[in-house]
């Protein structure tokens, strides 16, 4: 793995959003890339092996349990729409996180909720699926048929000052504007962290700029993060080569060179820090279920900081469940089953008649147009700032278009075939679902704490004001059907090192 | 029913060990009996699949892609965590983090491996 060295030879570090040491080790702007090569390598030894099988262009569509136990799961072959029935002695969820759910995200376009949400409906729980990351240096929207957004990373505020300017309608470009007009907001509000308070604190700080009208660009829906001083400080060589391929990615998407003007940027939906519950074995509340990476809820709490996401999803396949797996099967009696067993035959026939029942309704709509709705909802009221009434209003409304996909959805094509609206349609119903569930938990934590802000409780600066005594547990979810209120459990936190404390980024 | 996250008892530094040496053990030879599903090939997934296919067991591992390098992981651009203290920034290596979650499974034992195999 390629990673940083300094002079020394060590590796090398840089800081991240919400912590005050360098900690974070990198490869340039492109450290999943080359962390994901070696996975893959390791990936790709097992199967020419023969220790692994490979199914690619399969959708698991639902979970098999048999005796309490995950058996297996149901998938549809995307290339000839058969079902699939897969046996087996464990499951291992790694299906990532849900940020799709607002349409627009820095998530990859088939990222998806669906196996998740299945596994929820079968017994699951989900836990606090109100805490979602929206990270604050994305390019900004550009028009209504944007598909998905780009990341620029975190690690760009090292280097980067985000500003806009002082007056509201200023409209000189950037290079015009001298520095006594100019408000550095981050560092003025948070002096000791400046531009690196965590992600929350940035995007929600320029959510407030940007509302007051002091946004930047065509839609006034972007500040500047400007790279001047360092290029001027360390040279434009040094700048090169700690992000060059950030800002060529850049100048790609928007025709501007950020060597020379500041980039645009805005927040966009980028992580979710809930997900299905787990305990420390990784194991969820179905046995024989197990959950890595993005897709459980555990490590992150409210507020995942920068770099710990890669360190959790490698932790997780490479260190943990290599153990806790062998105390599972080792201590579990498990009956060998075959894929004619009566929990397989079901199974299959209720994802058939599901995947039938979407290419049958031959209404009006398809189903990108239902969930860019389904986005805009989630956007505005179970986005970066939410409030009682407006979460209310996004129930109601979630339900209704839930309706409406049901009596007014098109899925051209058939179910024997490549079917890229029909996958697309199975995970718009799923995301209608736990849409609905993340409202309800916004609504029921009342307090703000990391990515969740309730407008109700902020000081009069606008900072979060958590509720220790009443909402310091995990909130999980278990299904009692659709439409229906999710039964809540709680798991108390417990502090054993660190004091519960306030942390403040000022 | 009630929720029993089975974290470990302990000074933090050793919860992960301890745990680790309570937990039950599969021969290699009955490894090969269990056939075991990772759904997701990503950087979670990808790992779980390599590090148990080399453990002996069995495994199926499915991709919605047509090849696990399209994996989404490889869109991550910043970098990943270790406490290390190398540039000597008082950084706390047995220490753990601060905001609310569930602090006590930020168990640095389990995550400074990461550097130490990389």
């Amino acid at each position: 793995m390629p990673f940083a060295r300094d002079y020394g030879g060590y590796l090398s570090n840089r800081s991240f959003g919400g912590a005050q040491v360098s900690r974070t080790f990198y490869a340039r702007g492109q450290t999943g890339q080359q962390l994901l090569l070696g996975a893959y390598s390791a990936l790709i030894r097992q199967v020419r092996r023969g220790n692994i099988v490979l199914l690619p262009r399969r959708e698991m569509l639902d979970l098999v349990v048999a005796d309490g136990n995950a058996r297996g799961i149901v998938c549809r072959n995307l290339v000839t729409g058969e079902i699939e029935r897969h046996p087996g002695h464990a499951v291992i969820l790694a299906t990532g996180g849900y940020g799709n759910v607002y349409f627009l995200s820095t998530n990859a376009m088939n990222s998806n909720a669906t196996a998740a949400w299945r596994c929820y409906r079968k017994g699951a729980f989900f836990a606090n699926p109100c805490f979602t990351q929206i990270h604050p240096t994305c390019i900004p929207v550009s028009g209504q048929y944007q598909s998905k957004l780009t990341l620029m990373s975190e690690s760009l505020r090292n280097d980067g000052r985000v500003w806009v300017p002082k007056r509201k309608d200023d409209r000189r470009p950037p290079a015009e504007i001298p520095e006594e007009d100019r408000d550095y907001y981050l560092e003025r509000r948070y002096p000791s962290f400046g531009n690196l308070v965590p992600r929350d604190i940035a995007s929600r700080a320029t959510k407030q700029i940007c509302d007051e009208g002091r946004g930047v660009g065509p839609t006034k829906l972007a500040v500047y993060l400007d790279f001047a001083d360092a290029v001027r400080r360390e040279g434009i060589g040094y700048i090169r080569e700690k992000y060059g391929n950030l800002f060529d990615m850049y100048e790609r998407i928007t025709g501007e060179d950020p060597y020379r003007t500041p980039m645009r940027i805005y927040p966009a939906a980028h992580y979710t820090m809930g997900g299905l519950w787990v305990d420390y074995n990784l194991m969820s509340t179905i046995a024989g279920l197990f959950v890595l990476g993005e897709a459980n809820f555990s490590d992150h709490g409210a507020n995942r900081l920068g770099a710990s996401a890669l360190m959790q999803g490698l932790a997780d396949g490479y260190f943990v469940i290599p153990y806790t797996i062998g105390d599972y099967l080792a201590g579990t009696s498990l009956p060998s089953i075959a894929a004619d067993h009566d929990a397989f035959a079901t199974t299959a026939a209720e994802v058939e008649q599901r995947v039938r029942r979407l290419t049958s309704i031959r209404g009006e709509k398809s189903p990108r147009e239902i969930h860019r709705e389904l986005g805009r909802i989630m956007w505005n009221y179970v986005g970066m700032s939410r409030n009682a009434e407006g979460l209310r209003q996004a129930v109601e409304a979630i339900r209704g278009l839930r309706d409406e996909f049901w009596q007014n959805l098109r899925v051209p094509g058939d179910v024997n075939h490549l079917n890229k609206y029909l996958e697309f349609a199975g995970r718009v119903a799923d995301f209608l679902e736990l849409a609905e569930l993340m409202a309800i938990d916004a609504l029921h934590r009342e307090e703000s704490c990391g990515g969740h802000f309730r407008e109700e409780y902020q000081t009069e600066e606008g900072e979060a004001v958590r509720n220790d005594r009443d909402f310091a547990y995990v909130a999980a979810w278990e299904f009692t059907g659709v439409g229906r209120e999710p039964t809540l459990h709680k798991e108390p936190l417990v502090f054993e090192n660190v004091p519960l404390s306030v942390r403040s980024y000022k | 029913m009630k929720l029993d996250g089975k974290i470990p008892g302990g000074p933090l530094p050793e919860k992960w060990d301890r745990h680790k040496d309570a937990l039950k053990l599969v021969s290699p030879a009955n490894k090969r009996k269990f056939d075991i599903l990772v759904v997701g090939t990503g950087l979670a997934g990808a790992s779980a699949a390599a590090s148990l296919a080399e453990l002996g067991y069995n495994v199926k591992a499915f991709c919605i892609h047509d090849s696990p390098r399209r994996a989404h992981s490889i869109a991550a651009q910043g970098g990943i965590n270790a406490a290390k203290n190398y540039p000597n920034d008082n950084d706390s290596i047995g220490g753990c983090f601060t905001t609310r979650s569930r602090a006590e499974t930020f168990d640095p034992a389990r995550r400074t491996y990461i550097a130490w195999h990389s």
